[in-house]
């Protein structure tokens, strides 16, 4: 059976009529009934009834109206379900309005395994929007201002007015073994620190947009910077302001050329470099992951097929690549304070069987009543 | 009628007196010139005058006359009453508001001042016995403000049902009941009708005894305050009950020549206006 989700749950409420509705219905005791005289129903004279009596035909046909009245207005809807996109953000976090709805619950911001925040804004939302296709309604919980225009299916829920002047992280490339070039923005002029998870501080002052590039230097165990006002708290501001710190090992192959050490340090300044094992097979040039894992490899020195200007910038656009993906560069428009309404492209429609069906419960509690008035005019 | 009108629980609303003027129209152009000869008779004292006999009593005697002429004693003739004599009986009893229920009681209330109102137009005298105390007896047509200020102020239905009073004969005598007059009471109408000139019962029904709930129910006397648990849960056959047992009585009423009728007592049937046409029709008024 497929799954029923209602759009207002609370109106479910209207349920709890019938209880004291039933209770009187089916009470033990019957109704007394003064009448002038008695003679007519002497032939229907009965032991005293015992038990609980039997509600008539017009009693259940009323229940009936009250109970799809009340699943009418709750909103039911099949298939799909209300799905929750929770903007967890640090911006968020930074208020404590963290929204905690319940039912199925889509987190966005939440720190990953390597510690980094990633960002909250329109892109993350709409992609959580996207995953959610098989919902029929879906509810974004988030500071971010409402784009205009949203359909019916999508309910914006907005804690506290949208953020104020933004202070973000626009990109971070490294500019030498633990420097690193941060492309710092700030709407409003106010006085940052740039922080580090091994304690490096450095106290910047930004440019306005596009901003500046600051050059900061952290320990070897750093893996993530982030933005601070001067005392101490995150900017009320956006969730642009945390970073991963791109770092790398390269691994080039036991037989590569001499040259090569100096091929990488030109493409990624400060990398740390390593030759592999000689007599193993590897490719011409890895780059490793803090855990390990490959991030991306050649396997062959591109400047032997390519030339050598050619093979620099092969090298060059591979380590951009990794970079990129390591921490990826922001926009500077999705930073930015929105000047006016935020619009958004035509957003999917929800799924074919996730539609309501108020309508058709209001047309049964209809029918319902009728009839139970038909048959209380008939005395039944 | 407005049903605000005809579900109102004021004894003569204002809907009551307009019907009640049209339905009185109605009946003069109906009988149109009816009225215009007087004829002697016992009643009344008229406008021509005649010598005193011997034998006639002193009381007869128009004093006024006798003064202005010198010569003898003058009588003052007396004319025949044109209207008759109607009596109405009011059922009290506490059937006539089971389960408080006003309707009844309000329309036998204004059935008897409508009767009693429009008699009065037509120059009779009117009884009204209530139960209650001494009867109302009144005649012309300025004493109904009478007959409205005794109904009014008419205590509520309670207790058992009383013995018919001693009526005298010659009378038209309208009762106005409910469907539950006990066998004693209604011999002694089988045998109070045939000395009267007419006779006319009127049972007033309620739906709640016409179309009780249907359900199991513990049915109690107004009256008596017996009880009787039924089943109900068949409406129909409920209904059926109702209906058998009032052709019953009207069966019955045939049988002992009393003319007989069946009014509803609930607006909007029992409104003020509708209950008036509809004992218009019924005969009854």
């Amino acid at each position: 059976m497929p799954p029923v989700s209602f759009d207002a749950p609370l109106q479910l409420g209207w349920l709890v009529l019938a209880l004291p509705w039933l209770w009187w219905l089916t009470r033990r005791r019957p109704h007394r009934h003064e009448v002038g005289g008695l003679r007519p129903w002497e032939a229907s004279r009965v032991e005293a009834p015992r038990g609980r009596r039997r509600p008539p035909p017009s009693a259940w046909c009323a229940l009936l109206a009250l109970g799809a009245a009340a699943l009418a207005l709750a909103g039911p809807r099949l298939g799909g379900g209300t799905v929750h996109v929770v903007d967890a953000s640090l911006s968020v976090r930074a208020r404590g309005v963290v929204a905690e709805p319940g039912g199925r619950v889509m987190r966005l911001g939440d720190p990953g395994p390597d510690g980094v925040e990633p960002v909250v804004a329109e892109r993350e939302i709409l992609a959580a929007i996207a995953a959610a296709r098989d919902a029929s309604r879906v509810v974004v919980h988030t500071d971010r201002p409402a784009p205009v225009g949203l359909p019916e299916w999508l309910v914006w829920e907005a804690p506290s007015p949208p953020s104020g002047p933004n202070a973000a992280i626009l990109a971070v490339a490294p500019s030498g073994r633990d420097r690193f070039a941060v492309h710092l923005m700030e709407e409003a002029g106010r006085d940052l620190v740039l922080a580090a998870d091994d304690g490096s501080r450095m106290a910047v002052t930004a440019a306005p947009p596009p901003g500046a590039l600051v050059e900061f230097t952290v320990g070897p165990t750093a893996r993530r910077l982030w933005l601070e006002t001067s005392a101490g708290r995150a900017p009320d501001a956006l969730a642009d302001h945390d970073a991963a710190l791109p770092r790398v090992r390269v691994v080039l192959a036991a037989d590569a050329g001499g040259d090569a050490e100096a091929l990488v340090a030109a493409a990624w300044p400060g990398a740390e470099v390593v030759r592999a094992d000689r007599g193993a097979a590897a490719p011409f040039l890895r780059f490793l992951g803090v855990d390990g894992s490959t991030l991306l490899a050649l396997d062959e020195d591109p400047r032997t097929d390519l030339g050598e200007a050619a093979g620099v910038a092969v090298v060059a656009r591979a380590a951009r690549a990794v970079r990129l993906r390591l921490a990826p560069a922001r926009p500077l428009e999705e930073c930015l304070t929105p000047a006016g309404p935020v619009r958004w492209p035509d957003l999917p429609r929800p799924p074919r069987g996730a539609a309501g069906l108020d309508r058709a419960l209001a047309a049964v509690g209809l029918l319902a009543l009728l009839a139970a008035l038909g048959l209380r005019h008939r005395g039944s | 009628m407005r049903p605000a009108a005809a579900a109102s629980t004021e004894p003569f609303p204002r809907a009551f007196f307009h019907a009640l003027a049209a339905l009185s129209r109605r009946r003069w152009l109906v009988r149109g010139g009816e009225r215009t000869a007087a004829a002697r008779g016992f009643a009344q004292h008229g406008g021509e005058r005649r010598p005193w006999r011997p034998g006639e009593p002193l009381r007869a005697v128009d004093w006024r006359a006798a003064a202005r002429r010198e010569t003898g004693l003058w009588v003052r003739e007396r004319e025949r009453e044109r209207g008759g004599r109607l009596v109405v009986l009011l059922d009290r009893s506490a059937s006539m508001t089971p389960g408080d229920e006003p309707w009844r009681d309000l329309a036998s209330r204004r059935l008897a001042f409508a009767a009693a109102s429009l008699a009065l137009e037509e120059g009779a005298r009117v009884e009204l016995h209530h139960q209650d105390g001494i009867p109302l007896r009144i005649a012309g047509v300025g004493r109904s403000a009478r007959l409205r200020a005794l109904l009014e102020g008419l205590p509520p239905p309670a207790g058992l049902g009383a013995a018919l009073p001693a009526l005298r004969p010659g009378g038209d005598l309208l009762v106005l009941t409910d469907p539950w007059l006990p066998d004693p009471t209604w011999w002694d109408l089988a045998t109070l009708a045939p000395r009267q000139r007419s006779c006319r019962v009127v049972f007033l029904t309620l739906r709640r005894e016409a179309a009780p709930p249907a359900e199991a129910l513990e049915l109690v006397d107004a009256e008596a305050g017996r009880m009787l648990p039924v089943d109900l849960r068949d409406a129909r056959r409920a209904r059926r009950a109702h209906d058998v047992h009032l052709r019953s009585l009207l069966q019955r009423a045939a049988r002992d020549r009393i003319q007989a009728a069946v009014l509803v007592a609930d607006p909007p049937a029992g409104g003020p206006a509708a209950l008036l046409r509809h004992a218009h029709a019924a005969g009854v008024l």
